[in-house]
């Protein structure tokens, strides 16, 4: 029966699209699919790095370039115009009035006393988004691209940052032309807005569930960061610094274009060789490798957290596996579909429909990304009247049966098949086809593995993937969240009064209120990895550095 | 050279298009359907719409309770966890959808899955017998997603805003109200062969596409006297005009929200036009406006600091600025020129081939030629229409200590 279900899958296994790949004289990499028949093209610009390569001073850098030089296309951002009065002149000018701002609010928090130059600040910053906003149409439907028909989103992820773009094939020329143009001037022109938006984004999400559960699974490593804690990094980081950073991550010999639809090499390859094969390759040497990236420590063992948020209980398990090249990936990503996959997986079958201990499961494998090492992660909301305890046990003997019983052919069958549909909605979808290829690419180091993995798939066995999770979905790669509701009743005294300790001893310490939220937030995170006994002995310990007035 | 190029990219679009040139016939039974023949997909996609009757089922909870209770009864060919079993195995996608103009399932199968998505597809429509263990589940379930719905804040505010009826949060009294006769009068008004359109795109000719659906929905049989209609409660949202709602956030930045329902009378052609010089409109700086189904939603954030109130007042007056001011003929031109390029675009999406094929079937779709006929005066009138005051729908978010909760909650 199984032979069988491998045999199936190898007769209707989709051949990948049939890929043409080029190299520009400055190291863009172009990755071609003609459809023929279509008169309009999708095209994805993938630039490696992502948030993972983001300086901890930059914290924020891949979300601010998705949402400013990626949120729309204006002519006047387009502009070369330098010189007073121009809009990079204004830009400048509005860098210097919002640094010398928050240096006052820094001075005002030290001295509230002394002389406030905010509100004389303020009244110039004003009057010079004035002056900005006068630089631009007032009129409608001045975005470029939708003014043409076409659309364009921008994704800040934890290896790339993937922009994708579709317009009518007659386009094409002026897409290239616009692109580079962006590339060129970085003009981040809406920076200020942006930033605040997403800082209060940030502020107004509180505590999340998987923010909370990498950052105790990867602690130290970029794929643990949790933004919300660098928001002083965030509010300090300027438009220069941002371009400059934008001038090295979105080098050449790191932008991979992907183009499917009514177009052929022929003709739009000289047009992407006078476009952004013009783009400055940069420097050659040690900084044109990419930045490396800390290890996470092998022997983190088994880690639990609890914390308050939202209104529902949940519970998350993540377990550290492998990055997308390693030989085990494959076998746990197909582990994730048997565990997952909607309502038929396993977890929805036993935990929600046979035991009803759970509301709902999803899976989730490479969180946040594929690139290095990440997690697989399953979240599960308890049931009413079922506690996280009893659905946390309950998932662990699904995984241990995973590990040990074997694998029902029709659970087996249906993870290929899944597979099977996958791949041909790949192919029958060009923006999901330019995804798969250009996140190949990010994660595994070649487009080609998006192939690969298929004909990898068709070796690979049941023993294959309980041997995989036999490996990795084990204590020792495991991080647990109990994630309790933030009711009144729930509200942990212990955490609240840590808080106001460690916010008594920082007041002591760090002048500078944002830093010291964040070395706050910082603390009592880390504290919850803590049992309740090692969390009470350190409370006493930090109350007694405390004046004993204020303890 | 370039106009031999542009001949020959001409006739590749035809020949595309002529490819997929939609195909409808009839069954007995009164069911439409609508074939994309087209070789070229690995994947078979259909839709089946059934539109709403708001006179008989305007009670909000029970469009999407008997939606529920109809994807987890067992009362079909198959037991409910058997039916998901088969879903699965074979890979093939089943999502319902639900808007005050309809309930849908959209459906995405491999080629040679056809015979048995469609099979499944008219199972679960078929699934009418009700299973009152089912109805009580699904009740609890709804009730759940209520609950969740509150738990955000943002959510609760532009749930309380919603004019869709079928969208709206159903309560908890209005949930227990729902009766096993309830659902039997709402499935037999709407679960009906001679209200339904069916959209089929894929690798399937019109002989085997006749023969697929008449075996698998040939079955379906218009009841001779249909159930009386509903009586509907009135409506649990706010009404448009009155004052606006607040809803408290803890630590939250003020965040304003006006919600405008799209005039009933509006045509397609007014809706495409405006969808594309609405969004991003500069008057609207810095308020974000976007559609939401058939609502415009306008969305303003201030300083932490800031009022809330103001920017409530400051978001209406944006938008009455923008209906005050209205569009000129430059931007009308460009609204044309920007969607008859857009077409284009449908080439790069198999789902939205379908889309546009329902619209047309259900006269929803845009014609180029009515489109091309209207005129700024027209467009203006009804962007004043969309945006009057006494459409408009206002809430507000910010801190508890700001804000009292809303009357009923």
């Amino acid at each position: 029966m199984l032979l069988l279900a491998t045999l199936g899958l190898q007769a209707q296994t989709p051949h990948l699209a049939d890929v043409q790949e080029r190299r520009l004289a400055n190291g863009v990499r172009l990755l071609l699919v003609e459809r023929r028949g279509l008169n309009a093209f999708h095209a994805t610009l993938v630039f490696r790095g992502g948030r993972a390569e983001e300086p901890p001073a930059l914290a924020g850098a891949t979300d601010l370039l998705a949402r400013t030089l990626y949120g729309s296309t204006w002519s006047e951002d387009l502009e070369t115009a330098k010189g007073p009065g121009s809009l990079d002149a204004l830009l400048r000018e509005e860098e210097g009035l919002l640094e010398a701002l928050r240096v006052d609010q820094l001075r005002q928090r030290q001295d509230p006393e002394g002389t406030a130059q905010g509100p004389a600040l303020g009244a110039r910053l004003w009057t010079l988004h004035q002056s900005v906003r006068a630089r631009f149409s007032s009129a409608p439907l001045t975005d470029l691209y939708a003014a043409r028909g076409g659309r364009m989103t921008a994704s800040a992820g934890a290896d790339a940052l993937l922009v994708q773009i579709e317009l009518p094939a007659d386009a094409f020329e002026f897409w290239c032309r616009t692109e580079v143009q962006r590339l060129t001037l970085l003009q981040l022109s809406r920076f200020s807005e942006v930033r605040a938006a997403l800082m209060a984004e940030l502020r107004a999400q509180g505590p999340q569930g998987p923010a909370l559960l990498q950052g105790a699974a990867l602690p130290g490593h970029p794929y643990g960061r949790d933004l919300a804690d660098h928001l002083p990094a965030l509010e300090a980081m300027r438009r220069s610094d941002l371009q400059a950073w934008a001038r090295q991550a979105f080098r050449p010999d790191r932008l991979t274009l992907v183009l499917v639809g009514g177009l052929n090499l022929e003709t739009a390859l000289p047009l992407l060789d006078r476009s952004f094969g013009t783009l400055p390759a940069g420097l050659v040497g040690a900084s044109a490798e990419d930045p490396l990236l800390p290890e996470i420590p092998a022997g983190l063992g088994d880690r639990r957290i609890q914390a308050t948020a939202g209104k529902t209980p949940e519970l998350l398990v993540g377990w550290r596996i492998p990055p997308r090249p390693h030989r085990d990936h494959l076998a746990l990503r197909l582990a994730a579909g048997l565990l997952g996959s909607g309502p038929s997986g396993r977890l929805a079958q036993r935990l929600v429909r046979q035991k009803a201990l759970a509301e709902s499961v999803e899976v989730q494998v490479d969180v946040p990304g594929g690139r290095l090492p990440g997690l697989l992660v399953i979240r599960a909301v308890p049931t009413a009247g079922h506690s996280l305890a009893e659905l946390e046990g309950a998932l662990h003997t699904e995984i241990l049966r995973l590990q040990q019983e074997p694998i029902p052919a029709g659970d087996w069958q249906r993870a290929l098949t899944q597979i099977d549909v996958d791949q041909l909605r790949i192919q029958d979808e060009p923006a999901a086809l330019a995804r798969a290829l250009g996140l190949a690419w990010v994660e595994a180091g070649d487009w080609r593995q998006a192939d690969q993995e298929l004909q990898r798939l068709r070796n690979l066995g049941p023993e294959a993937v309980q041997a995989a999770a036999r490996t990795w979905l084990n204590p020792s790669h495991r991080t647990t969240l109990w994630l309790q509701a933030d009711t009144e009743e729930s509200r942990d005294p212990l955490e609240a009064e840590t808080a106001r300790v460690l916010k008594a001893l920082a007041a002591t310490r760090i002048e500078d209120l944002a830093q010291r939220e964040h070395m706050v937030s910082e603390g009592l995170r880390q504290l919850r990895m803590l049992s309740i006994e090692e969390r009470q002995r350190t409370l006493k310990l930090l109350e007694a550095q405390l004046a004993p007035e204020k303890r | 050279m370039r106009a031999l190029a542009a001949l020959a990219a001409f006739a590749l679009t035809a020949q595309s298009q002529a490819q997929i040139r939609p195909q409808p016939f009839r069954l007995p039974n009164g069911l439409r359907v609508v074939l994309l023949e087209d070789h070229e997909r690995p994947l078979v996609r259909a839709r089946l719409h059934l539109p709403l009757d708001p006179g008989s089922a305007a009670r909000p909870g029970l469009a999407p309770l008997a939606l529920r209770v109809l994807g987890h009864s067992d009362a079909g060919a198959f037991r409910a966890g058997d039916f998901e079993q088969l879903l699965a195995g074979a890979g093939i996608d089943l999502a319902p959808a639900l808007r005050s103009d309809g309930l849908s399932w959209s459906l995405v199968a491999r080629s040679r899955d056809q015979d048995m998505a469609l099979g499944l597809l008219a199972d679960r429509v078929l699934r009418s017998i009700l299973d009152p263990s089912t109805l009580e589940a699904e009740r609890l379930a709804c009730w759940r997603d209520t609950e969740r719905l509150e738990a955000s804040p943002r959510a609760k505010l532009r749930q309380l805003l919603e004019s869709d009826w079928t969208r709206q949060a159903p309560t908890l009294d209005g949930l227990a109200g729902v009766t096993y006769e309830d659902l039997a009068t709402f499935y037999g008004r709407v679960l009906r062969p001679d209200q339904a359109i069916l959209v089929l795109h894929g690798d399937l000719g019109l002989e085997q596409a006749k023969r697929l659906v008449f075996l698998t929905f040939g079955t379906w049989t218009v009841p001779r006297q249909p159930p009386a209609a509903l009586a509907a409660p009135p409506p649990a949202a706010a009404a448009p005009g009155s004052a606006p709602i607040e809803v408290p956030a803890a630590g939250a930045a003020p965040l304003a929200f006006a919600v405008a329902a799209e005039p009933a009378d509006l045509s397609p052609e007014m809706e495409a036009l405006l969808t594309l010089l609405l969004p991003g409109d500069p008057v609207l700086f810095p308020a974000q406006l976007r559609l939401e189904g058939p609502d415009l939603v306008a969305a303003l954030e201030t300083e932490p600091q800031g009022s809330a109130s103001a920017a409530g007042t400051s978001l209406l007056e944006r938008l009455q600025t923008l209906r005050q001011r209205g569009f000129t003929e430059a931007d009308l031109r460009r609204a044309k020129a920007a969607w008859s390029a857009g077409r284009a675009l449908t080439s790069l999406h198999p789902g939205t081939l379908v889309d546009e094929a329902m619209a047309e079937a259900r006269g929803r779709a845009v014609s180029p030629a009515r489109l091309e006929a209207i005129t700024v005066e027209v467009l203006n009138g009804d962007l004043r229409r969309w945006l009057d005051p006494a459409r408009l729908r206002a809430g507000v978010l910010a801190a508890p200590a700001v804000v009292k909760p809303p009357a009923g909650s």
